[in-house]
């Protein structure tokens, strides 16, 4: 077991230019938000001595006192983030569709990552459509009737405790069907890659999916657990420090990079691991 | 006659409430659900039934459907001094829960206005002697005078019972259960009964504490206890002894969960919910506020319907000064992955997010209040008493309340009295302001308050600078305040101003320029509706402003990785 997580390690890292290449891109994403936050506070803050307890740490007051004496504040902030978003998912499955071709041809860099990714951007872009179709069906064929019998929560129970666990079952059942179908979209994916028309492909991910549930889920769950560690870890070491002097908050970047750099690797991990899974199994 | 409210919709409480109480739906409810009440005889001494005469009335609105006042007229007048004795039989329908009292399945009820409560015979403003009697309408709390009260309860024995008051007999037989209560100087008396309670018992400085709370919540039971006895504590060193041998708290299963959030004289009602974890303590802050109202509403009994600052506001106050001492300033209120907030701050931060410009003054009948009543009575009073703290100390602002406590306890003290004891007490404190314009500003004004530091100039001399910084007050609140001016060689200087409305410019010949300006700096004009423009500086510290930027650069990093793990 160790030995094959091993080996899905080593081939993660032998595409460390494409993590690199996904990477670089949410960075700069993430850059446009950072500075234009920076001038949005600059220019509320930027001259008041209230930073002096900012330094300390989060500080409720100055936060909603900036907000309050100035309605617009972050709003120029959350519009630019809701147009980013849907840019970046667009960017993403030409980044990520390269990165599959790159795992499951054999290639690495990321000439090959951007040169493909365009090639399959409509195909994929099909895929991931077809993929929120699927999980929007959760909600439809599992939410809607559970919304239907649980009604107004605080007067159908005696307890609340059954609806703090319904619905703590409910969001397992919910990671359930999302790491399935997320295994379905990097199969499908892998599918067209090796040649099969789309609707075939679509047939092979529901197959794959149906014959590698245990597989898939271990996967998922295991990544999913990782990524929940992760936050522990990052919370602990990074808690709130305030800002207290330049090395604290250097640190801080750096580390928040690492976390993020990390975060895309798991995510190559994730994709290899499910090619491992699709190569035993033709195999 | 409160439950009469909750007869139809054509009362004066219901109405205009668009058919929704606490966000729940209440227009469409059958016969059955309703709860009214109604005198079946009211005799005097002689027998004769009074209530043959008596009429619903209606002082506030003239709404000829609503019944929650009646006058019974006597059959001779009861002069001063003269003692009246009447037995009155009554008969009351809970209604299912609303605005509180009533049932919920399972057997849950809470029995709250239901039993007819006399007016408060009293002197109004003017002096002038007569009954101090409103409708129960939207926007208003309760007003009545104190009694003793004893109170038996005939109940199936599989039933928890608690109340206002002391259990003071107890007998079982043949599945039901005969429960006696008694309480010495208390305006109401309100009773909770539920199958599923679990009981917890302890005591705290000589009081009795009893929680009833369902089983689900049983992780509450010692926040709880903790927290009636930080309430306890704090009270009885800073304000005045409890003055009942008794505190029961209720806590309503979720069902009934519009059952919380209440005060009644020994007897509170809380709100939790399963699974809040204790870094969230707005449940103790809960408790605690409910707490204090045995202090602020049972003992100090103001007109909760003509003056509502004087019970909310003050309980507020207190709330967030005994929640801020056992639990930080900075993190009473929640402290939860990085994120975190004062009691005291929140209440602020209530009042700072109002849109000032359509403010009305606190000091006036709830049925006046159409606007933010919570951010006017609770949050505004209490920032306002935090301020006056500010300004003549700590210690003084104890010796009012003290004061006032004792000099009012187990009567009906109005603004009047509050002044008249602020005004005698800090009349040997040094200060230098006028106390009753304070309150007249705060209680009856519509102006707030927001310094600023507009600008710094330093111009270089043969000798030093010529120095001068411009503030100004954006409000026409006006309290005196300090400027703290820092100097580059990080010499401070404190410089008083007036604080009153528009700018001020100071000008100094310093050897060394001045650097910063800080207007308050210890923020004890806890009114200021933005700290942030209080201060300028010529030497920023812009770490913060990086350390977030570099925050939300890495959100929007983890943002994106999450949503497009499909894609
Ligand atoms: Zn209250």
């Amino acid at each position: 077991m160790l030995q094959r997580l091993k080996h899905i390690w080593n081939r993660t890292l032998t595409h460390k230019s494409e993590v690199v290449c996904i990477y670089a891109f949410q960075l700069i994403f993430g850059l446009l938000i950072g500075c234009i936050f920076y001038c949005t506070v600059d220019d509320n803050l930027g001259q008041s001595m209230a930073l002096e307890h900012l330094a300390l740490g989060f500080d409720r007051t100055i936060i909603m006192d900036m907000v309050n004496s100035n309605d617009e504040v972050f709003s120029g902030i959350i519009s630019w983030v809701t147009i980013l978003i849907p840019c970046y998912l667009i960017i993403s499955i030409l980044l990520q569709g390269g990165l599959l071709f790159n795992i499951k041809r054999g290639e690495v860099g990321f000439k090959s990552q951007i040169k493909n990714g365009v090639k399959y951007l409509l195909p994929f872009f099909g895929i991931v459509l077809f993929s929120i179709v699927l999980v929007i069906l959760f909600v439809v064929v599992v939410g809607l009737p559970y919304k239907a019998i649980v009604g107004d929560p605080l007067t159908t129970f005696s307890s609340e405790k059954p609806f703090v666990f319904s619905l703590m079952a409910l969001a397992v059942g919910f990671s359930l069907w999302v790491v399935l179908i997320w295994g379905f979209s990097i199969s499908t994916r892998y599918s067209y890659i090796n040649g099969i028309s789309f609707w075939k492909s679509i047939k092979t991910g529901f197959i794959f999916v149906k014959n590698h549930l245990i597989e898939l889920l271990s996967i998922g769950y295991l990544l999913l657990g990782i990524h929940i560690l992760l936050g522990f870890i990052y919370y602990l070491i990074m808690g709130d420090r305030g800002a207290p002097s330049w090395l604290i908050v250097i640190f801080g970047i750096v580390i928040q990079q690492v976390f993020s750099i990390t975060r895309v690797f798991i995510r190559g991990f994730g994709y290899i691991a499910v090619d491992q899974v699709e190569d035993e199994f033709i195999g | 006659m409160y439950m009469n409210a909750f007869k139809d919709m054509k009362s004066s409480y219901l109405r205009n409430s668009g058919g929704k109480i606490f966000g729940r739906d209440i227009a469409d409810r059958t016969a059955e659900e309703w709860g009214h009440i109604s005198i079946d005889k009211m005799l005097n001494i002689d027998g004769v039934n009074l209530v043959t005469s008596a009429q619903y009335i209606q002082p506030n609105d003239g709404n000829t459907n609503d019944q929650s006042i009646i006058e019974i007229p006597l059959e001779q007048p009861l002069l001063p001094g003269e003692t009246g004795t009447y037995e009155m039989d009554f008969t009351t329908k809970m209604p299912k829960t609303i605005a509180r009292s009533g049932y919920s399945q399972k057997d849950f009820f809470l029995f709250v206005h239901w039993f007819p409560q006399v007016c408060v015979y009293e002197q109004d403003k003017h002096g002038i002697w007569g009954w101090n009697s409103h409708q129960f309408v939207p926007g208003t709390e309760f007003f009545a005078d104190f009694g003793d009260y004893n109170v038996t309860i005939s109940a199936s024995d599989h039933l928890q019972i608690g109340g206002s008051g002391c259990r003071t007999s107890e007998t079982k037989d043949k599945g039901k259960q005969i429960v006696e209560f008694q309480a010495h100087d208390i305006i109401d008396f309100g009773f909770v009964v539920y199958s599923e309670f679990d009981v917890y018992k302890s005591s705290f400085q000589g009081v009795d504490i009893e929680i009833l709370m369902p089983p689900e919540h049983c992780a509450f039971a010692d926040r709880y206890r903790q927290a009636i006895e930080h309430g306890l504590e704090y009270m009885n060193e800073n304000v005045g002894p409890y003055p009942y041998p008794k505190i029961t708290i209720v806590d309503p299963p979720v069902h009934a969960l519009n059952s919380g959030f209440m005060e009644y004289p020994m007897m509170i009602t809380a709100a939790s919910f399963y699974g809040i974890p204790k870094s969230i303590r707005s449940v103790e802050s809960l408790v605690i506020h409910e707490f204090v109202h045995m202090y602020f509403m049972a003992t100090l009994a103001s007109n909760e319907k003509e003056e509502a600052w004087l019970d909310e506001g003050f309980v507020t106050y207190f709330e967030d000064r005994i929640t801020d001492h056992f639990h930080g300033d900075k993190s009473s209120f929640y402290n939860l992955l990085g994120f975190r907030s004062g009691n005291a701050e929140n209440s602020r931060l209530e009042y700072t997010k109002l849109d000032h410009s359509s403010l009305g003054p606190i000091a006036k009948p709830g049925w006046e209040i159409n606007g933010p009543y919570k951010g006017l009575i609770y949050a505004k009073t209490s920032s306002m008493l935090k301020t006056l703290e500010g300004l003549v100390g700590r210690p003084a602002m104890d010796k009012v309340i003290q004061t006032y406590y004792q000099s009012y306890k187990f009567k009906h003290p109005k603004e009047a009295d509050f002044r008249r004891i602020a005004t005698e007490v800090l009349s040997d404190v040094d200060r230098d302001f006028d106390l009753n314009h304070f309150f007249d500003q705060c209680l009856h004004g519509t102006e707030i308050c927001d310094y600023e530091v507009l600008s710094i100039e330093n111009i270089q001399t043969e000798n030093g600078y010529d120095s001068k910084f411009i503030v100004t007050q954006n409000g026409g609140l006006k309290f005196p305040v300090h400027i703290e001016v820092t100097y580059e060689n990080n010499k401070k200087e404190l410089v008083k101003w007036d604080g009153a409305q528009g700018e001020k410019t100071y000008e100094f010949k310093p050897e060394n320029k001045i650097t910063a300006v800080n207007i308050d700096p210890q923020n004890k004009i806890f009114l200021d509706i933005n700290f942030n423009n209080n201060s300028l500086t010529y030497d920023p510290d812009k770490k913060p402003i990086l350390k977030y930027a570099a925050k939300s650069t890495n959100w929007m990093q983890t943002i994106l990785e999450y949503t497009s793990f499909l894609f």
